[in-house]
């Protein structure tokens, strides 16, 4: 049986257990918004400093000599701003605000802290040297792409991007599911055009998001030697997400060679959603060429691919508008031009008139058509 | 004299435009986010809005739809700051009017260029 003194003993001691947490608690915040007050403090006057010279703006050169003169202590509150600035600007201001991390040893210091206990240590040396710049970061970092905390591992993605070593894009690939694809995304861009023979070579991967990010980033690059790979790869694409970004990429790149793989996609063998992409990729194209294949998707069954042709024609010129004005001539929609064919998240049939419905829903976006050819 | 309204939630990067653009002898009005740039551009009209599209509550691009949809602010040019990887949002920025934009990380310096051609074309 459990006695009522044994019972006291007990409730007390848990007692003083929790006021001992809530005091050391307290005291621990205390003593973070202490430094974060003193930080604050150190900084608020140097802090237009290092503004103005990340503005380009020390004519003079006053700021540097003030921030190349601090002691180590207000240094180290000064040092978070200016890492931050680094990744925020380019241009020449970029060489005064590295020449003010390397003077005060920040290089040094962050490969030291690579292999820190803490997490915001680790996270903060990846940054640190990845806005450095330098070549010889990459190696380091990279190995925090494998970190057990999902933060340091996507600012060691991100801090890749600035070291400029296109050898790191296969790692970054490789990291896609522990780092989310955006993050990967922004890195290949940040590291330029280089990688384009790492995507190339990634657009036979047997992993979808792979696949996924190196189209994307291919179209985002704009990068003419994709137009080819891309253009075999779009009919033979297993993955109907990754066929989607192959449309849209073809379309972003612009090139005469996307027309063909693009007009292809349009067949009605295909899924609606990639027809209707490789029309909106048609009308990005900006191919007078597509102005027939698309006017023959006006009347097409699937809402999506009938609209999407009838707003890709409005991007071709002249000739897409007469197409359009066509339709609308020769399949009057009943009841005027804006008729609701998208009910309730359902696609109705088509019935007669809905071609010329959608043609002139599409000129009816075109201010200068407006009224045109409305009857 | 130019009145350059700039919206970004980063209060170090406002300060570091606001000083350059002050530097180069526009007057600054400043936003930290989009409700309360809309509301600036409103009252003050300026000659140029700078607004970053990653903003909390009404995003940069949401803010440029507003103006171009009101007659008193629709004449406003707009510059966007956007990241690299959003360009499906310079594209949409193109769609709802803006004049022009500018990837992250950028130029100060060549964010002066932008804002003064702007300006000049406004006036041209």
């Amino acid at each position: 049986m459990i006695s009522a003194a044994w019972l006291t003993g007990t409730a007390l001691l848990i007692g003083s257990l929790c006021v001992t947490l809530a005091a050391v608690t307290a005291l621990w915040r205390a003593v973070q918004d202490a430094r974060r007050r003193r930080r604050a403090r150190l900084l608020a006057p140097v802090r237009p400093l290092v503004l103005r010279l990340a503005a380009g703006g020390d004519e003079d050169g006053d700021a540097v000599r003030t921030l190349t003169a601090l002691d180590r202590r207000t240094w180290a509150s000064v040092e978070p701003l200016v890492v931050k600035m680094l990744g925020k600007i380019r241009g020449e201001a970029r060489g005064e605000l590295v020449g003010l991390l390397q003077h005060h040893g920040a290089g040094a210091r962050a490969r030291v802290n690579l292999s820190s206990r803490s997490m915001t240590a680790r996270a903060t040396a990846a940054e640190t040297l990845g806005v450095l710049g330098e070549v010889s970061a990459a190696e380091p970092v990279r190995a925090l792409l494998t970190d057990p905390s999902p933060d340091v591992r996507q600012v060691a993605a991100r801090a890749l991007g600035y070291t400029g070593d296109p050898s790191v894009a296969d790692d970054l690939l490789d990291a896609l599911g522990s780092v989310p694809a955006q993050t990967i995304a922004q890195t290949l861009l940040n590291l330029g055009s280089t990688t384009a023979p790492t995507l190339i070579s990634a657009l036979t991967d047997e992993r979808d998001a792979v696949r996924s990010v190196a189209v994307e980033v291919l179209g985002l690059f704009q990068f003419v030697g994709a137009v080819k790979p891309l253009g075999l790869m779009l009919p033979v694409e297993p993955s109907l997400q990754v066929q989607l970004r192959i449309a849209t990429a073809l379309g972003r790149l612009g090139h005469p060679g996307a027309l063909g793989p693009l007009t292809a996609a349009l067949a009605p063998r295909h899924p609606a959603a990639l027809r209707a992409s490789a029309a909106a990729a048609l009308g990005q194209l900006g191919a007078s060429r597509a102005v027939t294949p698309l006017a023959g998707l006006l009347a097409d069954p699937a809402h999506a691919v009938a609209s999407a042709a009838a707003a890709a024609l409005t991007r071709l010129g002249s000739a897409g508008v007469s197409a359009l004005a066509d339709m609308v001539a020769a399949d009057p929609p009943p009841g005027g031009a804006r008729i609701l064919i998208h009910e309730g998240g359902r696609h109705r049939a088509v019935p007669p008139g809905q071609a010329g419905a959608h043609a002139a829903a599409a000129l009816d976006t075109m201010p200068q058509e407006r009224g045109k050819v409305r009857a | 004299m130019s009145i350059v309204l700039i919206a970004d939630d980063d209060p170090d990067i406002l300060d570091l435009i606001q000083f350059k653009l002050e530097q180069a002898g526009h007057t600054l009005v400043t936003a930290t986010d989009g409700t309360s740039a809309l509301a600036e551009a409103r009252r003050v009209t300026p000659d140029v809005a700078v607004l970053d599209v990653a903003m909390p509550g009404l995003s940069g691009l949401d803010v440029c739809r507003e103006l171009r949809a009101d007659a008193a602010t629709a004449g406003i040019p707009v510059i966007l700051l956007t990241a690299r990887a959003q360009e499906s949002d310079v594209e949409v920025g193109f769609e709802v009017g803006a004049d022009d934009y500018l990837t992250k990380p950028f130029s100060p310096r060549e964010l002066v260029s932008r804002v003064a051609a702007v300006i000049g074309r406004t006036r041209a």
